[in-house]
């Protein structure tokens, strides 16, 4: 059982690091309150025309005549108790981005598909077929991705199929008539609801594939060089003197090959939540991001603060999900 | 290496043009601090290597090109753009409303454009079109290259000048000092960057105003960098707080590969020694450990000039940073959605722009990597050289 211990030990390490990370993260999130504009209370109550009274009650409510130590506190005990208040919109912030969340992760979560399948299996095979042209469209789609602009890919391909071809539509956002999750893309998949599944697709496909778009190429390119390492280790030869089949030999080489990869793909999670405002935007789907920009535009600071603070939890525990699953996988990663 | 022997290899035009560049420069250099020159004789004939490698790669090349129009567009652009970034042409000419690339439009003699704005009465063609303002779409693509250029630069000067710097001191230190260092940069990293800088490039506008009132000497260079008129200076508070947020994005992840690269790098016998003959700390860390981790640092300079393009295009595209009539690449592609696609000219060419500057930066530091990697160098090198 020493193996479990070894796990334990790593987990434990691993938490010691998360946890003054999430603390720094409120941190630096309460840091975009402290270099806000000098007097939001003012902006929040209509303007320099406004009451002095009520700019007063604003600020003794969001306690900006409070030191900023008090403040932080009240921001995260506000944070916890689901208390943030906008002050724009008086909704709860906590609320109005959990209606906004399921919109984000389908999206990411699609884009991540597409990522997975086309952007893995490229690779492979570009590594397989070593210089060859697919290994050269894979290399040109890599500095392609890492190159366009995505608000621009976005239209060009709107103009394509939403113009030309009339194949997408642009309004409105499916919702399941029922909630597991709450998300509607994986609410169908459980409940096998295939025109719910078909409606979401339809909505999603061509956001998705624009957000993935930055990363199939360079995803490609990792598996394809990991790939190549792995096929270049001694154990390898080993398979080859035991004379097992091909495909034998490929399977235990990408399994070497995805180690590698799967910290990246855990990276690329983050990349996706932050393409997120930019691709939201331009194909208007009501998510996070979009949320975030929309606030910005109405100094709706709190509301900022929230969707940042969230994005950034939800990436910090992605990645730790993503090293424990790698030690699990991989016993040398635990030290 | 004797000057004969460097004879031996066929040389390309470009070739010579780097010799001739960087041999004056090391003369210049060595005419401020003697002997500079000769000291680094063998890291200018390697620096020299890199770059004959780089002109016999044909997607460096391309991308060397495509880097040096851009850089020469963004210098020269304000002076050879046919009209000011701001100039509404409509004002003299309807036709020039949303005109389509290539469309003419006539500035007549004592109209406002000629008495008050002081163009030349005449015909013109507007080669990529215009706005709804009738600004010339190609005018503002070339005051643009200025204002991503100034950006990057801002940016790439300082961002990883940080991390490296911190990433530097981690590594070689270690103990409590690397400790609080890596878990700042872990809180950083937490975050995707975009979403970092929107926030950041959101709140700062008023306090970097404040900041630009009280200096007005930062104002006026800032206006000059930007190529732009004195009346927009209240615009550059925007454009600063986008850099301000890009340096706050752009360090951890240096800090966190030059720490890397310094743990393997400072067990080397010869940081060893230049401890023990008394070096102090700051100059093993930059003359003994830095110049050796140089080459992957080039890497990914080379690959963040263009990342820096490309977020700020898009920071602007999300309203943040550049605020009309300021001409942006990201900033007009925004403004100009809103008559996509009838008016496509207005998204398809800034988008274009940016594309191909980024993709310039991403082409260089693509070759760069294979050109600098260790496992593949001397293979490079035997093939840049020829046979003896």
């Amino acid at each position: 059982m020493l193996w479990l211990a070894d796990l334990k030990r790593f987990l434990f390490r691993r938490a010691l690091t998360f946890i003054p990370t999430v603390i720094g993260v409120t941190f630096l999130v309460f840091f975009i309150a402290a270099v806000l504009p000098a007097d939001p209370a003012k902006l929040w109550a209509g303007g320099e025309k406004a009451n002095p009274q009520v700019v007063e009650n604003i600020r003794r409510e969001y306690r900006l005549d409070r030191p900023i130590w008090e403040q932080y506190l009240f921001f995260i005990k506000n944070a916890v108790t689901n208390q943030i208040v906008s002050p724009v919109s008086h909704n709860k912030v906590w609320e109005d981005l959990a209606r906004r969340l399921p919109v984000t992760m389908q999206l990411t979560i699609l884009a991540f598909t597409f990522i997975v399948f086309i952007g893995i299996p490229l690779g492979i095979l570009s590594a397989l077929k070593r210089d060859s042209i697919i290994d050269m469209i894979v290399r040109i789609l890599a500095l392609l991705g890492v190159s366009t602009p995505v608000f621009w890919l976005a239209y060009l391909l709107i103009f394509v199929f939403f113009t030309r071809l009339g194949w997408i539509t642009l309004a409105g956002t499916p919702i399941a008539p029922y909630t597991i999750t709450g998300i509607p893309l994986i609410d169908s998949i459980i409940k096998l609801d295939l025109e719910t599944f078909r409606q979401v697709i339809e909505r999603y496909w061509l956001p998705s594939l624009v957000l993935a778009y930055a990363n199939i190429g360079v995803i490609a390119r990792l598996v394809r060089n990991s790939f190549l390492d792995a096929l270049s280790s001694d154990f390898v030869e080993f398979i080859d003197a035991r004379g097992l089949p091909r495909y034998r030999k490929y399977l235990h080489v990408l399994k070497n090959a995805m180690v590698p990869v799967i910290t990246v793909l855990g990276l690329t999670f983050g990349g996706l939540l932050a393409g997120a405002p930019i691709t939201e935007t331009v194909f208007g789907l009501p998510g996070v991001g979009r949320y975030l920009i929309d606030s910005i535009r109405f100094y709706d600071y709190l509301t900022l603060m929230g969707g940042v603070l969230l994005i950034a939890l939800i990436y910090v525990t992605v990645n730790l999900l993503v090293d424990i699953s790698y030690a699990i996988i991989d016993p040398r990663v635990r030290y | 290496m004797s000057s004969e022997e460097r004879e031996v290899y066929e040389k390309k035009i470009l070739d010579k043009i780097v010799d001739i560049i960087l041999d004056n420069l090391a003369s210049a250099i060595d005419r401020v601090r003697p002997g500079w020159k000769t000291r680094n004789e063998a890291r200018i004939e390697e620096f020299k290597l890199t770059l004959y490698a780089l002109n016999r790669s044909p997607p460096g090349l391309l991308g060397l090109s495509l880097v040096v129009f851009f850089i020469l567009i963004a210098l020269i652009g304000p002076y050879i753009a046919p009209f000011s970034y701001d100039m509404p042409l409509v004002l003299c000419d309807q036709r020039a409303y949303l005109a389509p690339p290539g469309s003419t439009i006539t500035i007549r003699d004592g109209s406002l454009c000629s008495d008050v704005y002081g163009i030349k009465p005449g015909n013109y063609t507007l080669i990529l079109g215009a706005d709804d303002f009738g600004r010339d779409l190609f005018s503002r693509i070339l005051y643009g290259a200025r204002t991503s250029l100034v950006v990057a630069v801002m940016v790439m000067v300082l961002g990883p000048l940080i991390g490296i710097t911190l990433g530097l001191i981690s590594g070689y230190r270690g103990g409590v000092i690397d400790e609080v260092i890596m878990r700042l940069t872990d809180v950083f990293i937490a975050f995707p960057g975009l979403i970092l800088a929107i926030a950041f490039s959101a709140v700062l506008p008023d306090r970097v105003s404040g900041l630009l009132t009280s200096f007005p000497p930062l104002a006026s260079i800032s206006l000059a960098l930007f190529s732009l008129k004195p009346e927009h200076v209240g615009s550059l508070a925007n454009l600063l707080s986008v850099v301000i947020a890009l340096w706050i994005v752009w360090w951890p992840g240096y800090a966190r590969v030059v720490r890397g690269m310094v743990l393997s790098t400072r067990e080397n016998v010869y940081v060893e020694a230049a401890r023990a003959i008394g070096v102090p700390t700051y100059a093993i860390l930059f003359r003994h450990i830095l110049p050796n981790i140089l080459g992957p640092i080039l890497v990914f300079l080379t690959l963040d000039f263009g990342g820096v393009i490309l977020v700020e295009a898009g920071l602007s595209f999300l309203g943040l940073g550049a605020v009309p009539p300021i001409a942006d690449w990201g900033r007009i592609v925004y403004d100009g959605a809103e008559y996509f696609p009838r008016a496509w000219w207005l998204v398809f060419f800034p988008g274009l722009a940016t594309l191909l500057a980024v993709l310039g930066f991403n082409l260089i530091g693509d070759s760069l990597r294979d050109i600098l990697d260790p496992k593949t160098r001397r293979k490079i090198e035997f093939k840049v050289k020829g046979r003896r």
